[in-house]
């Protein structure tokens, strides 16, 4: 029975190390040019913005949303988190503008650092980038739900 | 000057001011620049105009073969767009084999019996703000699927029965429109006017449709509501539109439902024209209506339903009326490619005629240049 009770222990213990040593989710964050007058925004609003469906912030700034490469991690965890859609409905979404609004989708670049750098240089841009790679050329956005 | 001749004229018109103007946006470009911090990774060069398009195969085959029900269609249509700042340039051009249907547009080549080829849609928007935009040129009527009506973007591969029939297809002239978004919903509204058209029914040749053409006004409130809780969309639109032909005025009020609730979607239109003829004769209706129920069973395939049903002229009653329901599956590998497969059930003269029954075939890549 002791050994019963000493083979349960060290199977919560080792668990218990397996879940904190283990991989974590990436966390990411939404950036905006260090000009931009919000420091938060609700998740709808930035959903029109990324869709375009609004295309000015209230200053009168162009809205640039930025867009990361398909299948990215950051950008399924915009498309599921902010946008509560999936990436195929997004691309279903943006068919449909081009179609009846001559609008097309955001810019896409290849990377975070791409994302960030462009944000940093245009007052209206908005991206999602890892929140790692947040330094002080860009401003966090906060995400209200 | 022929009414042909000031179409092709306006066209050119709208192309040369949206070359100008992109010639004029580049010398801008190339004036005094601002220092940028350097892009690591910059984005690859663009084409100039914005370039997309779609090209569809449908079949539709039904019982009554000797009737207009049976046909192959391959077609496909280019949108071209450029935007100038505040400016938004966007034009439609379409070629399809089977033009004795196809009512739309303005003809950029003389018509065929195995192709046509046409301008949809050439419009400059400008955005003063997206609550106030000002649109002109040659533009579709506002109703939710004759703008939305795309072989690449629909779930069904043929249209409803409504469209092209109760309200006009496009018209000639501009409209104030714009969005307004507040924390959870908003509205959009429409206000236009101009040179509408639409096709003339039960002319003497069934397969070769007149177009009418008439002064019209109109406006369309669609109201975005907040309805997170509850579903994830639900806009709910009114549409009214006024005619003034030669020997008729025409009233037209049409609604509106777009649903969506996690997998389910559900589409609906109701439009109703009432005719009030200025010489002495009886006042006559049409009117319409599709309900359209989807599921979206995986990630890329849709199971889609139709309700149909139209009175044509109100008339010619125990002639013109048509329902059809329609059961179908879309696959779509990726969302610019649709497999779509329909099994569809007419009934004609309310009932009295026996049912015929039908099946449709699509397939359509979707496109857009770098």
């Amino acid at each position: 029975m002791t050994r019963l009770y000493s083979l349960g222990l060290a199977l919560i213990v080792l668990s218990a190390l397996g879940s904190a040593g283990g991989p974590r989710e990436e966390e990411f964050v939404l950036i905006v040019n260090r000009s931009n007058q919000f420091d938060s925004l609700n998740r709808s609003k930035i959903g029109f913005l990324f869709l375009r469906k609004v295309s000015r912030w209230p200053w009168g700034a162009e809205a640039e949303p930025i867009d990361m490469p398909p299948h990215e991690p950051a950008r399924r965890w915009f498309s599921k988190q902010v946008l509560r859609t999936t990436e195929e409905q997004v691309d279903e979404y943006w068919i449909d503008q081009r179609a009846t609004r001559g609008v097309n989708p955001p810019i896409q670049v290849p990377s975070a650092a791409a994302a960030k750098a462009m944000v940093a240089a245009r007052p209206g841009a908005i991206a999602y980038i890892p929140a790692a790679a947040v330094d002080g050329t860009v401003k966090v956005l906060k995400v209200d739900p | 000057m022929s009414k042909t001749n000031l179409q092709v004229a306006i066209f050119f018109v709208c192309q040369s001011v949206c070359v100008t103007g992109w010639l004029k946006a580049q010398d801008t470009a190339s004036g005094p620049k601002v220092e940028a911090p350097p892009t690591p990774d910059p984005p690859p060069a663009k084409f100039p105009l914005d370039v997309a398009g779609y090209i569809s195969f449908r079949a539709l085959n039904a019982d009554d073969l000797d009737d207009h029900h049976f046909y192959r269609e391959y077609g496909g249509s280019i949108f071209v767009s450029k935007k100038i700042g505040r400016w938004l340039f966007h034009s439609e051009f379409n070629a399809n084999s089977a033009s004795e249907f196809d009512t739309e547009g303005i003809h950029l080549a003389p018509r065929s019996p195995n192709l046509n080829v046409t301008l949809e849609t050439a419009s400059v928007n400008y955005n003063w703000h997206d609550s106030l935009q000002m649109e002109a040129g040659f533009l579709f009527v506002p109703t939710y699927f004759r703008t939305h009506r795309y072989q690449s973007t629909n779930l069904t591969v043929d249209e409803p029965l409504m469209d092209q029939y109760v309200f006009p297809t496009a018209f000639k002239g501009a409209m104030l429109h714009g969005d307004k978004y507040f924390e959870h919903g908003g509205f959009s509204y429409l206000i236009y006017g101009g040179i509408s058209q639409e096709p003339e029914i039960f002319t003497t040749d069934a397969t070769s449709l007149e177009i009418d053409r008439a002064r019209a006004i109109g406006g369309k409130l669609v109201v975005h509501f907040p309805s997170s809780r509850f579903f994830d969309a639900l806009d709910i639109g009114y549409h009214r539109l006024e005619q003034r032909f030669d020997d008729r005025n025409e009233h037209l009020d049409g609604a509106e439902l777009r649903l969506e609730k996690g997998r389910i979607q559900l589409l609906g239109e109701f439009g109703r024209m009432s005719a009030i003829p200025t010489n002495g004769q009886a006042r006559f209706f049409r009117q319409g209506y599709y309900l359209q129920p989807s599921y979206r069973i995986a990630r890329q395939l849709f199971a889609v339903g139709n309700y149909d049903w139209l009175n044509r002229d109100s008339r010619y009653a125990d002639e013109s009326g048509l329902a059809r329901q329609s059961a179908g599956l879309t696959y779509r590998p990726r969302p610019s490619i649709s497999l779509k497969i329909e099994a569809d059930r007419y009934q004609e003269e309310r009932g009295r005629a026996p049912a015929y029954y039908g099946a449709s075939l699509g397939v359509v890549y979707f496109f857009h240049l770098p």
